[in-house]
């Protein structure tokens, strides 16, 4: 059940806040968080939830490639707004 | 009498910021475009930070004058206090001294300020009418909210929707001091309003929210965005407290033995320690410690990456794991390749050995807020504890070796509102290890045909 581990909260170091499971399954569009499986290894077996849970594609949005630094995704932002402007 | 607190006057405050770019050992490589893979410049920041924090940004200046306008507004809360924590060291049984520089007197209740009311001043002399930035649980937002309060700037601050509802007095704060809070997403934004079509019960992202900032100031006239982290400006603003802290231990004749600060994208780590890691550059020996979380580790581990098996070659000499029957990729710590949420000077000075990165459990990071507050009475932000946490620990090997090393802390926040976080670890919900048996057992039994890695 995808639910099971919902109601166990941690402290996001992220967000600054405490969270439970539910949000960092959820937090990227419907997909986990990046930060997941390093946040909730010791807790939860991530490994079995992710796969019962999530199809290989999601998991590969999710957690697939190199994480961004914080100055790449402002200039990824960046070239998605300019791309989007008319004309 | 023992002083308790070392304060500076207010003629004392230095007046200039200091920056380590002029003194590294390695230099700082550029970031680069990711559309055109040049070097970033200029131009491409032209859109979102007034020219004054772009030069500032790439700036070789090993000194850079603080604005009379700027230092004006510091005295709301500066000189910060340097505190000896004469009580924890007696509860500890210490020969250590601890010293901490109070950083949670400003408005705000935190180090953010120091870069926020610098940042609005710059906008407000380049023209910026208004300022969009987004905020996670309203530390960073509050700042400049209070900073853009001082400079008559109009700010928008777009607050994770999570935080949005369960953290009211953060975007209260923002209220009052005049600055619009919204949740994001946010319907005001094209990036909002795209992700409320696919979920309007989203709860939004630290991702989400950046977006919908950028775009706004992008698209709004005479608007820009603000950064309160990670970037070189931001921690040029915030190495005031450092040098304030030199002065002041040089007025009772100490220097640190160890430096310690806790670091999620390395503003008030960095704020702290940067002066010290000039003199250690310069010969000094001290240790510089920048504490993180065990949970969520980018400094000592590298941030898990999932590398699929068909596209690295590496993959056959990588552990293993199972995600079922589904799906096997290779999950791996990417120790030391990539930091994506902290600042690359910390990074950078971390690979040249100079800072080491230490991580801590949670558990231990309120056990040590708690015994902080009942000792020194001030209750520390969530963030601090991870600081607090390696004190005590370093306070505790100094009692073991014998050694009275002297120690300085950034205590970058108080956490008055952030009592939640303090209920979940009183009432048990943040232990460690929550696995039942069965859960482990059935875990690794899907693990069984799989090859182990070698540790």
């Amino acid at each position: 059940m995808i639910e099971s581990f919902d109601h166990l909260e941690i402290y996001c170091p992220q967000l600054g806040m405490m969270l439970t499971f539910n949000y960092c399954r959820r937090s990227q569009s419907s997909l986990p968080c990046r930060n997941l499986m390093g946040c909730w290894e010791e807790r939860i077996p991530v490994d079995s939830f992710l796969g019962e849970n999530f199809s290989r594609e999601d998991l590969e949005a999710a957690f697939g490639g190199i994480p961004k630094t914080r100055m790449e995704r402002i200039f990824d932002y960046l070239t998605q707004i300019n791309e989007k402007k008319p004309g | 009498m023992v002083p308790k607190k070392i304060l500076l006057t207010e003629d004392e405050m230095p007046r200039q910021w200091y920056n380590i770019l002029a003194d590294m050992p390695t230099p700082m490589q550029p970031p680069l475009h990711p559309g055109t893979h040049q070097p970033v410049g200029p131009d491409d920041l032209a859109p979102i930070f007034p020219m004054p924090l772009i030069e500032q940004e790439v700036s070789q200046q090993r000194f850079i004058d603080i604005p009379e306008p700027v230092l004006e507004k510091y005295l709301i809360w500066r000189p910060s206090p340097l505190v000896r924590a004469y009580a924890l060291e007696e509860f500890l049984q210490t020969p250590a001294k601890i010293y901490f520089k109070n950083e949670g007197i400003s408005p705000a209740g935190s180090h953010k300020p120091n870069t926020a009311v610098p940042s609005a001043y710059y906008n407000k002399i380049s023209g910026t009418k208004r300022i969009a930035t987004e905020t996670g649980a309203g530390q960073w937002g509050s700042a400049l909210a209070f900073a853009g309060a001082l400079f008559g700037l109009e700010i928008k601050v777009y607050m994770v929707r999570i935080s949005y509802d369960q953290k009211p007095y953060r975007r209260l704060m923002m209220n009052t001091w005049g600055a619009t809070c919204i949740p994001s997403p946010s319907p005001d934004t094209k990036a909002g309003r795209t992700i409320l079509e696919q979920d309007p019960n989203s709860p939004g992202s630290l991702g989400i929210a950046i977006s919908e900032a950028i775009e706004d100031a992008v698209t709004t006239p005479n608007s820009k965005y603000s950064l309160g982290s990670v970037l070189n400006h931001v921690l040029l603003h915030q190495t005031i407290i450092g040098q304030e802290a030199q002065k002041q231990l040089q007025k009772i004749g100490e220097y640190p033995d160890i430096v310690i600060g806790c670091a999620g994208g390395g503003s008030n780590f960095a704020g702290l320690a940067l002066p010290f890691v000039r003199d250690k550059i310069a010969g000094k020996k001290i240790e510089v410690i920048a504490v993180e979380p065990a949970s969520c580790p980018t400094m000592t581990k590298g941030p898990f990456v999932y590398d699929f098996g068909d596209t690295v070659q590496m993959t056959p000499l990588l552990p293993m794991y199972s995600l079922g029957h589904t799906f096997m990729p290779a999950p791996i710590h990417a120790g030391g390749l990539r930091y994506h949420g902290m600042a690359p000077i910390v990074c950078q000075l971390i690979l040249d050995k100079l800072i080491e990165p230490r991580a801590v459990h949670q558990l231990e990071t309120f056990a040590a807020g708690v015994t902080w507050a009942r000792t020194e009475g001030h209750i520390p932000a969530p963030e601090t504890n991870h600081a607090l946490a390696v004190v005590i620990s370093e306070a505790k090997k100094c009692k073991e070796e014998g050694k009275a090393k002297t120690i300085l802390v950034n205590w970058s926040g108080h956490g008055l509102v952030d009592m939640m976080a303090y209920n979940a670890y009183f009432e048990g919900k943040l232990t460690d290890f929550e696995l039942p048996d069965e859960e482990i057992q059935k875990s690794l039994k899907a693990l069984a045909n799989f090859p182990k890695p070698k540790l």
